[in-house]
């Protein structure tokens, strides 16, 4: 033994499994941080992947805020104004084959992988390397695309295949590019989706953004950059970052707790042996310094282990995420980062957590005194229960700490429930002395009355040896933490991905079309006289902007939610608002978004319809109004209006999904009725989407603030709304 | 390569060597005093009961003594001891241990001067049963941060080992060790660094007839090839018999000190016709 750190060693040695055990639990504690930190740079990493794929390199992208795009005009007023070098029109549509008509070759040049890419004036049709596969395709095959309005011209020739980004959100990596004049025809278009800028050097985005925003005064657009898009996608997933780091503090305290408790019984063993090293010259901080030393061990071997398991989890976690489309705030990670910030942190934390916990054993063992060898029995002090009033100042020095370690962009309302968690736990912890005992003997009872002496020797064991014990208790908390931390973590990542509108709507099969439908093509009609089916509810989605904010919007019969019952009304009354809807058209508005809004019942509230024109200020009401506005006719829309009233706004009815109360299983309304052939080429491909089973409970169990805690929290376009601003005509 | 001498270990070797701690004149001239108690008196409370183990305790070692202190169990020995060599702080009176006050010195500085100047046997629990013999014997050097692998300190262990009789168990566990050569082991870490002050507290105390004559023996040897200062409790008149100076102990006073004189024989037969006297 050259150094007296090696006693350390060889202390942790002698107890191998109790050292090992305490390794786990850190490992543990650390694995699920480490995962929670790697999943969130990996979300953040696909934020910015996505913004490169959705904007190439274009600095600046005009994006039209209704149906109808943006006009011949606008594009060129924008391709004019000074400082653009390259303004890149496009149109997206979703059709059946999903093209999505939108890379422009000067700004997404090298995606093209095999044949040759869309050049000015073609005819051949790009399609991604994903639907070449899914489908079949290959260069010189053709392709029919859905149209109602050319289907002379629906049929085109692949004449290359791009590479696949499957992050792009929502597409599935399923999309045609095709030019933008087929575009038009096919889907009797003036306008344009988008345009795509390219800003000239030496010009600044925010000169020609200004520049636009004074030209274009006669359509409403809205204007993002990939600095803005990157912000925006990454708030929306600061969300599922928080919660994860969240859970993560369970299973790090469970392990701190592992660490005191290992070293305290540690102490008490030795306490002669530590006497007998006082008595031969060693310091207290000597002394002091092995505790730490073998909590370093311990933490440092438990931190790498937990970034390696931890690496594993973000692996399985980023499998998980990417099995649902739209994943966390609309964006799938690619998979974990091993990011050295990441490893750092958690290795970090996991060191930071362990020596605190080490402090207070660490100042014990400096109190026990040379002449303790002397004593001829050794007598083992108790140890848990003791002083844990000094752990919990040493947690609560270590949360302050992680407040400041913590990754600055996370929410800190995240680290304050970290922190009710933290003194709830320690509670339990200090009153386990005192519960276990009375457990022990609850636990006990059944087997009293037949094994008597067992019993009795059982529950002394669990007693006797508190440390012990706890020992084990804090061993099955992490196990059972882990469990609780993984599941939740992928319970609220499906969560987050099934649409809001699965929450909030009723019915047991929702049908999503992907184009718009309209009312006259009959398709509710058919399903309503499927086999089964009991109720089929029309309903629109289509997005609103309130005082420049873009919002997620959805038409909706009111008699049928009201049938259904399960909105559940913070204010006004459930019955007139609901029928409301269908009558004069009033707006139901989540109450978070009231909040934000600062509107209640009664008021009314400006829109943006589809002309681009200021709406005609609407009542807002989910009661009947108490003080009303100057025009009652009206009321502002939010999460319904009477689709048909929609439909007359914006001259289009947008029913895409259909909700079908049903009494079959998924596959028998499809079997029986077929509704693609029924619908003929108008729907060849109807999406019948299974509900997912909890979000039903959910949503008849948590009946109060159901709408708040609606997923338009996780769609991201609330987040979105602080970065993107609508641009009205003033 | 330039040959580098490490200056902080040699120096820190220095300190622990009682010819630069407490220079002192040969064997045969006793020598100065190198440890003084003054009205030791040590009070222990328990649990509302005052205990008065030492009610008013003097006593001087000389350099190169070998002391006994005697008297029957609970007479208050095993208390002096430890106010003796720094282990505990006393209520009154005070000690002065190679010309430092014991009671002006700080923690850190009492573990150090303990360190370096003392060595401890005890009857129990004397060795680290992780650590083997030399890593046990090299306990107080590698506290101190000396390379226990350097060759000085090598050295020394293999001398010490051979004094007390231990060659070739060198790597044993002490669990693998009987009880007197456990013991042994102790007496050879308490002189490894060569220290001012050799404290045995009832050495002898778990072993058998034979055992404890080797042990004896040894502490002997140390007292008498080496000029080591010793400092022996016990309440054996044989084991005491090997001293010096007797003091006798009883209710926490002295109430005799015998003086027996440097004698080869150890014959216990004048101490043990003294404690008669005293109706021992
Ligand atoms: N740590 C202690 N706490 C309380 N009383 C003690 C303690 N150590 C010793 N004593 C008491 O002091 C007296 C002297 O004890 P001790 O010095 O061990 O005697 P000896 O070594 O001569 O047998 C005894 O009565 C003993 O009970
Ligand atoms: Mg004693």
């Amino acid at each position: 033994m050259r150094r007296l750190s090696a006693f350390a060693w060889r202390s942790l040695a002698a107890r191998s499994l109790r050292s090992v055990l305490t390794v786990l639990g850190i490992a543990m504690g650390v694995a699920v941080l480490f995962a929670a930190l790697a999943t969130g740079g990996a979300v953040n990493a696909a934020a910015d992947d996505t913004v490169r794929v959705m904007l190439g390199s274009a600095d600046l992208r005009v994006t039209a805020f209704t149906e109808s795009g943006l006009t011949p005009s606008t594009v060129a007023a924008i391709g004019e104004t000074p400082g653009v070098s390259i303004a890149a029109p496009e149109v997206e549509r979703r059709t059946y084959l999903l093209p999505g008509p939108r890379l422009d070759p000067q700004l997404h040049p090298d995606n093209v992988i095999e044949g040759t890419r869309l050049v000015p004036g073609a005819t051949g049709v790009v399609i991604s390397e994903r639907l070449a596969i899914d489908d079949g395709l290959g260069v010189g095959d053709e392709l029919t695309l859905g149209s109602r309005v050319d289907p002379a011209r629906s049929t085109v020739r692949i004449t290359g295949i791009a590479a696949t980004d499957g992050r792009l959100p929502g597409a599935d990596g399923r999309f045609v590019i095709i030019p933008l004049d087929l575009a038009r025809a096919l889907f009797a278009l003036e306008g344009v989706t988008r345009v795509d800028l390219k800003i000239a050097p030496g010009v600044s985005v925010a000169q020609v953004a200004a520049e636009i925003e004074g030209r274009i005064r006669s359509q409403p657009y809205t204007m993002v950059g990939p600095a803005e898009l990157a912000a925006s996608l990454r708030s929306a997933t600061a969300d599922f970052q928080a919660t994860t780091g969240l859970i993560a503090a369970v299973p790090l305290f469970v392990g701190a707790f592992l660490i005191y408790n290992t070293l305290s019984m540690t102490i008490a063993e030795r306490s002669r042996e530590i006497a007998l090293l006082r008595a031969a010259g060693a310091t207290r901080r000597q002394v002091a310094w092995l505790v730490v030393l073998q909590a370093h061990v311990l933490g440092l071997a438990g931190s790498i282990l937990g970034v390696l398991i931890g690496h594993l989890i973000a692996a399985w976690l980023a499998a998980a995420l990417a099995g649902e489309a739209g994943a966390v705030g609309g964006v799938a990670p690619a998979g974990p980062s091993l990011a050295p910030l990441p490893i750092i942190l958690a290795i970090a934390v996991g060191l930071l957590v362990t020596i605190a916990a080490a402090l207070e054993p660490a100042w014990r063992a400096t109190r026990i005194s040379p002449i303790e060898s002397l004593r001829r029995h050794r007598d083992v002090a108790p140890v848990a229960g003791t002083r844990l009033a000094w752990l919990g100042g040493v947690f609560l020095v270590v949360g302050a700490a992680g407040l400041f370690l913590w990754p600055g962009d996370q929410a800190a309302t995240g680290l304050l429930r970290s922190f009710g968690l933290f003194a709830v736990l320690l509670l339990v912890t200090m009153l386990s002395p005192i519960i276990l005992p009375a457990l022990g003997r609850a636990a006990g009872l059944p087997f009293a009355a037949i094994l008597r002496a067992e019993e009795r020797l059982a529950r002394g064991s669990i007693v006797r040896n508190p440390a012990r014990t706890a020992l084990t208790v804090g061993a099955l908390s992490v196990g059972l933490s882990m469990v609780v931390a993984i599941g939740t973590v992928a319970q609220s990542d499906r969560r987050g991905a099934a649409d809001w509108l699965a929450e909030v709507v009723p019915g047991d099969l929702l049908l999503t079309s992907i184009r718009p439908v309209a009312a006259q093509e009959g398709i509710a009609t058919d399903l309503r006289a499927l086999p089964g089916v009991q109720l089929a509810s029309p309903i629109g989605r289509f997005d609103l902007a309130v005082r420049g904010v873009r919002l997620d919007a959805a038409a909706v019969s009111g008699s049928d939610l009201l049938a259904d019952g399960r909105l559940v009304f913070l204010a006004g009354d459930a019955r007139t608002s609901l029928l409301e809807l269908d009558g004069t058209g009033s707006a139901i508005l989540p109450a978070s978004l009231a909040a934000r809004l600062s509107v209640g019942v009664g008021d009314s509230l400006p829109v943006l319809t589809a002309d681009g024109g200021p709406g005609r200020p609407w009542l807002g009401g989910d009661r009947e109004a108490h003080d009303p506005g100057p025009d009652r006719g009206n009321r502002a829309p939010w999460l319904a209006r009477r689709h048909h009233d929609v439909r007359a706004a914006r001259r289009r009815c947008v029913c895409s999904p259909i909700r079908a109360r049903r009494g079959g299983d998924c596959t028998s309304t499809r079997g029986s009725g077929r509704p693609e052939a029924r619908a003929g080429a108008a729907i060849p491909r109807l999406r019948a989407r299974r509900r997912p089973r909890h979000a039903r409970s959910a949503v008849l169990r948590v009946r109060p603030a159901r709408l708040d805690r609606g997923r338009h929290r996780r769609t991201g376009h609330r987040q979105h709304a602080h970065h993107e601003r609508a641009r009205a005509r003033p | 390569m330039a040959f580098v001498p490490d200056v902080r270990r040699a120096s820190r070797l220095r300190a622990m060597d009682p010819a630069t701690v407490a220079p002192g004149p040969p064997r045969a001239a006793p020598g100065m005093p190198i440890l003084e108690a003054r009205d030791l008196a040590k009070v222990y409370n328990l649990g509302g009961t005052r205990v008065e183990a030492l009610r008013g305790v003097s006593l001087t070692v000389r350099e190169g003594e070998f002391v006994a202190i005697m008297g029957p169990s609970g007479s208050g020995k095993s208390t002096l001891l430890q106010l003796l060599g720094g282990l505990d702080q006393p209520s009154a009176g005070e000690v002065v241990l190679t010309d430092e006050v014991l009671g002006r010195l700080s923690d850190d500085e009492l573990t150090k001067l303990r360190r370096a100047r003392t060595g401890f046997v005890f009857q129990f629990f004397n060795l680290i049963p992780l650590l083997d013999v030399v890593e046990n014997v090299a306990l107080p050097f590698t506290i101190a941060g000396v390379d226990s692998r350097s060759c000085d300190v090598v050295a020394r262990i293999r001398d010490v080992l051979a004094l007390v009789d231990l060659t070739g168990k060198e790597r044993h566990r002490p669990d693998e060790l009987s009880a007197g050569e456990q013991q042994r082991v102790a007496i050879a870490r308490a002189l490894v660094t060569r220290p001012a002050l050799l404290f045995a507290d009832e050495p002898t105390g778990n072993l058998d007839y034979t055992t404890g004559g080797e042990l004896l023996d040894a502490l002997w040897r140390s007292s008498d090839e080496r000029n080591q200062t010793v400092v022996l409790v016990t309440h054996n008149s044989r084991a005491a018999a090997y001293a010096d100076r007797v003091y006798v102990l009883r209710d926490g006073r002295t109430i005799d000190e015998i003086a027996l004189g440097r004698r080869a024989d150890h014959d216990a037969g004048p101490l043990i016709a003294r404690l008669t006297q005293l109706g021992l």
